[in-house]
């Protein structure tokens, strides 16, 4: 391994790196933790460095790697075979509330701030996290997805629309958890202000 | 709603269910032109099917639009430097002594009798290992140790950039002390995959790295284990650097240092305490 391979591999890869942390980033918020996943990803990268084709996808590569380096980490510290939920598209829970249907929906997504989107993401089982991240953030194609995460399209298919429909029940729910909890703050302010008042 | 006409037989039902898995291709374009069709007239007829794919078209669209977060500045040189650093670490040991009685005592044995005494052979390398505790060292080719490897890597970091700041803890014990070293800085990594803490001590004019590892990652590999269990250390050289792997109380330790640096006598000294 000399120099300049080192060299090529840098040119090669770098103009993927921000792309991978920001992958990276939809499987751990911390900071550290995909800081760690990006460096621990191109070090495995680096030692199969002769084993890329000159025609495989450079990016595609890198991405398949990352996952590898996610699983093992995880493996250590979740569950890895949880049972993904499905929802259907006429779940009752999700039909009733008032923010399911179309125009209140998108209403509520324009206010999610990227943090609240990313932690609503990091709430999805992996296999639906993992086709959300590659073909909604990233904007790979649903082959270029099958390849690197070695699945038929069909099975990408299913999984990102299963994947999507619980992303969108997860929103609500957060949103619904916040609602609740404001509304419970103002009442207590109220009460207090009335015991004030009282008081006074 | 027409959805909830339910019946588990009902054929419309089936295709309504299966259709749901597909309506993200549909929002993507990735049917083919038949199922596109199949797609379309299902929705003109439901209501729940359309408004699951226009809440996956917003959500899809959101996502879209979330700007790229960059690794820092800073990280991506260190990033670099890291790749610069690393080398598929060859561990070359020192042959024990006891590995090279063996090799010379090699051509006396043919390979007929290779197999009747080869049982004996075991016998003898364990009776020896067990009551001579030399201090021997394995031959290990080109096999590598992971934990050994990630010391390594953070070691030549930090020979490419300050040590890191954080976590300068005045109070912070090192595992190991003596008296020339003096603690600089500690800071959290991981090695093995897993957390460990790193310490930089000052000794003489260099800093020797010493690092406080999980017990497992530690007794991970069955040489380390090997050594620790008969002479309660284990010792290597890798890039010219001298590395010291000792048990600490719950956890393992691993000294990176200089080649001529490795305040050694001390250290086995106080780790056998």
């Amino acid at each position: 391994m000399n120099t300049d391979n080192k060299h090529k591999f840098i040119q090669l890869t770098e103009p993927f790196w921000h792309r991978l942390y920001n992958i990276a980033l939809g499987y751990s918020q911390d900071r550290d933790v995909a800081e760690d996943w990006c460096q621990e990803t191109l070090l495995r990268a680096w030692k199969n460095f002769t084993a890329l084709q000159e025609h495989v996808a450079v990016y595609a590569w890198l991405l398949k790697i990352l996952d590898r380096v996610v699983a093992d980490d995880k493996r250590r510290s979740i569950r890895r075979n949880q049972i993904a939920p499905v929802i259907l598209v006429d779940d009752v829970k999700l039909l009733s509330h008032p923010c399911s249907a179309a125009e209140p929906f998108k209403q509520l997504v324009s206010q999610q701030n990227h943090q609240q989107i990313m932690l609503a993401i990091q709430q999805l089982p992996d296999e639906f996290r993992q086709v959300v991240l590659l073909r909604d953030i990233d904007g790979l194609s649903y082959c270029e997805i099958a390849d690197i995460l070695e699945l038929a399209k069909g099975t990408i298919m299913s999984r990102l629309s299963r994947g999507r429909r619980l992303l969108s029940s997860i929103i609500i729910k957060e949103q619904e958890k916040l609602t609740q909890a404001v509304s419970q703050h103002n009442s207590r302010i109220t009460k207090n202000d009335y015991n004030s008042y009282r008081g006074n | 709603m027409q959805s909830k006409v339910s019946s588990e037989n009902n054929p419309w039902q089936s295709l309504h269910l299966s259709l749901q898995d597909m309506l993200a291709g549909y929002i993507d374009n990735e049917l083919t032109r038949q199922e596109r069709e199949i797609i379309e007239a299902h929705l003109s007829g439901c209501h729940d099917c359309r408004e699951d794919l226009l809440r996956q078209q917003t959500l899809s669209l959101a996502l879209n639009d979330l700007p790229l977060k960059r690794l820092s500045k800073t990280y991506h040189q260190q990033l670099k430097q890291t790749i610069l650093a690393a080398e598929t670490t060859k561990i070359k040991l020192v042959r024990s002594k006891v590995t090279i009685f063996f090799d010379k005592l090699g051509p006396l044995f043919s390979k007929q009798n290779s197999l009747t005494i080869g049982g004996w052979v075991v016998a003898c390398v364990f009776l020896v290992m067990f009551k001579f505790p030399l201090s021997y060292q394995l031959t290990l080719g080109n096999s590598e140790i992971p934990m050994l490897t990630d010391a390594l890597t953070v070691y030549k970091q930090t020979q490419h950039q300050a040590l890191p700041k954080i976590g300068l803890v005045q109070k912070d014990i090192a595992p190991i002390t003596w008296r020339e070293g003096k603690l600089l800085v500690s800071w959290s990594t991981k090695i093995g995959g897993e957390p460990a803490k790193v310490y930089a001590m000052r000794h003489h004019n260099e800093v020797v790295l010493q690092y406080k590892i999980d017990q497992t990652v530690f007794l991970r590999n069955p040489i380390v284990r090997q050594a620790i269990a008969t002479q309660g250390f284990f010792k290597t050289e890798l890039d010219n650097l001298a590395v010291l792997v000792l048990p600490s109380q719950n956890a393992g330790i691993i000294i990176i240092s200089s080649r001529n640096l490795l305040p050694e006598t001390e250290i086995i000294r106080r780790s056998s305490v």
